[in-house]
């Protein structure tokens, strides 16, 4: 089965028949048009997987009608058993799916047995269809949302394609609108989404598939490589993870805005973050967005961590009653996060890296926080800014190193290699690696895009933090310059598309 | 309750929470107005709120409330309800 992902000419071919058919088909049928196309993109990556896919929307759909409906009677004990049916349910399926042989063979290796992995399907997007389908559920139960009571818009919901490959994850009350009502196809929008689709394949196809060579050359060899070399490892996997991932979101939007569909953006320039939490404003925000709000909230607002903060205070320690319950579920959401990425040791134990961070900025805020932090000058802001900036993005780097690594002994032995402090710069083992890089890349001309690919993207982000709008500048000059430049990214896109190009990474999440 | 009571009452247990004497809030506060109002004292706050009033707010409440008023709206339907 031909994998459809957006990166390829398959998808172009895909895009130019849904672009013309959108066009010509009446407003109200362009619902009915996107979810046929939707379930033919879904059925390309392989038909069984979209059994689950259309499981999670029926059962979603008739729980969520009878959460309404137990809502209008008054029926608090029904609502309860209806969400947590729909909840138990769709979870299950994706434990089942993705850790199944994960914690099953955890299971085997502790009594000492051996465990034969089952063949599992995971269809395409059930992290972030399932999410955001829990999310609608929750939604209703809430009552900040009515149920829908068409079921073949409901599945639109569920499997439109712009957001199967990486996300992202939607709201209902934030998509629902414009999905069954879509706009014209009007110039002036068309050419924003051609744009964000083109910076986003720029992303992926210059600059994270480039850049991706050099990771792979540190992270299958770090046994040869020492101190800086490895951290460079873990800078490399920023930017690529950072190209790879906005890079899908941006065709993903680029995309849906064409049909007047809005999807949330996923990041704001995340490596310019001055704190971890900070970063997580600004990193895969549908996702901490996600957690914040269905998991955390609801985990503060529990009986037992309410009553552990009420027993602390009794005590007089108010500041252990507002700091333990928090970093319970701090915890309890990084363990999560980590296991979203995947049934892996070393996603956990990422998970349990960022958890602690977390836990730090609390102590920090509970214990240590003095008023003259608060206010401090901006003076002080200024200078201390960008010292917190590159703090942070260490952090994150060093976190990729145990995110990319295949076992958790690699993760170890790499830092342990990074900690080499005699040889941390062997500038003979730096010019081979860049020579390595050099030569796997391909050739001068993949080379030199993959340098000046990269700077474009960092120096963009860096004046767009600055408050410069790049776009804005861009259209305001002159039609000739704006046309060489449209003309030399096509010829740049169409070049480097026919390199064989990577999958993206948050597809296998 | 009067509105202005429950607002005098908020703002005592904000001081509290808060840790901050010099906290005044009025109907149109938000977390964006108060330095030490972080998503961190937020659920203390509520919570303490909660405590003093002997009621218990929804989620879509807490995060849907867009300042204080909203919050003390949201607070006069529970205890009428009680």
């Amino acid at each position: 089965m031909e994998v459809m992902v957006f990166n390829s000419f398959d998808f172009f071919c895909f895009l130019a028949v849904i672009g013309l058919a959108y066009g010509v088909v009446k407003v109200e049928w362009r619902w009915y048009l996107l979810l046929l196309f939707s379930l033919a993109f879904f059925a390309s990556f392989g038909i069984k997987g979209f059994a689950f896919a259309l499981f999670t929307t029926a059962s979603v759909f008739f729980c969520a009608l009878g959460i309404f409906k137990a809502e209008e009677s008054g029926k608090e004990k029904l609502k309860k058993t209806l969400l947590a049916i729909g909840i138990l349910s769709n979870f299950g399926i994706l434990a089942v799916l993705k850790y199944f042989n994960f914690f099953a063979a955890g299971a085997a290796s502790l009594i000492g047995k051996a465990f034969e992995p089952l063949q599992m399907i995971v269809p395409l997007g059930i992290s972030f269809y399932t999410f955001q389908m829990m999310g609608y559920l929750i939604d209703v139960h809430r009552g900040i949302i009515e149920p829908q009571r068409n079921f073949l818009k409901l599945l639109l919901f569920a499997t439109y394609f712009p957001q199967m490959i990486d996300g992202p994850i939607s709201r209902y009350a934030d998509v629902a609108l414009t999905l069954y009502q879509p706009k014209n196809v009007e110039y002036g929008r068309c050419r924003n989404a051609l744009i964000l689709f083109a910076w986003g394949l720029f992303k992926k196809i210059c600059v994270a598939d480039n850049i991706k060579v050099y990771v792979d050359l540190i992270f299958n060899n770090y046994q040869g490589y020492k101190g800086f070399l490895i951290l460079t490892g873990g800078i490399a996997y920023a930017i690529y993870i950072y190209a790879d991932f906005s890079g899908c979101i941006d065709m993903a939007r680029g995309v849906s805005s064409y049909f007047g569909i809005e999807l949330k953006n996923n990041f704001e320039r995340p490596y310019f973050a001055t704190s971890v939490e900070d970063f997580w404003r600004k990193w895969h925000i549908t996702l901490s967005s996600w957690f914040r709000d269905y998991l955390f909230y609801p985990l503060q607002r529990t009986t037992w961590l309410r009553r552990m903060g009420q027993r602390f205070k009794e005590r007089g320690n108010k500041k252990a009653a507002r700091a333990v319950p928090t970093i319970i579920a701090t915890m309890i959401v990084w363990i999560t996060t980590g296991l979203w990425h995947g049934a892996n040791m070393t996603f956990i134990v990422w998970g349990l890296y960022y958890g602690l961070f977390m836990t730090l900025g609390i102590i920090k805020n509970v214990y240590f926080k003095k008023k003259a932090d608060v206010k401090s000058n901006k003076e002080s802001h200024r200078a201390n800014k960008l010292l917190n900036i590159l703090k942070t993005f260490f952090v994150v780097c060093v976190g990729y190193i145990i995110f990319n690594s295949a076992t958790l002994s690699d993760a170890w032995n790499m830092f342990v290699n990074m900690l080499d402090i005699p040889h941390f710069f062997q500038i003979s083992k730096i010019f081979q690696a860049g020579v390595s890089f050099y030569k796997q890349v391909g050739a001068i001309v993949y080379f030199i895009i993959t340098i000046v690919s990269t700077s474009v993207l960092i120096l963009y982000d860096s004046l767009e933090e600055c408050g410069v709008d790049v776009m804005a500048w861009i259209k305001k000059r002159g039609t000739a310059a704006k046309y060489i430049l449209a003309v030399l990214s096509v010829m740049l896109l169409l070049f480097m598309m026919n390199r064989s190009s990577g999958d993206f990474t948050y597809m296998q999440f | 309750m009067e509105r202005k009571e429950i607002l005098a009452k908020i703002t005592e247990i904000a001081k509290d929470v808060f840790d901050n004497d010099e906290v005044e809030l009025t109907e149109a506060s938000t977390a964006a107005d108060v330095d030490e109002w972080d998503s961190l004292t937020h659920f203390s706050l509520i919570g303490d709120i909660e405590d003093e009033f002997g009621i218990r707010f929804t989620l879509a409440e807490i995060s849907g409330s867009k300042n204080v008023g909203e919050l003390i709206d949201a607070l006069i339907k529970h205890v009428s309800g009680k």
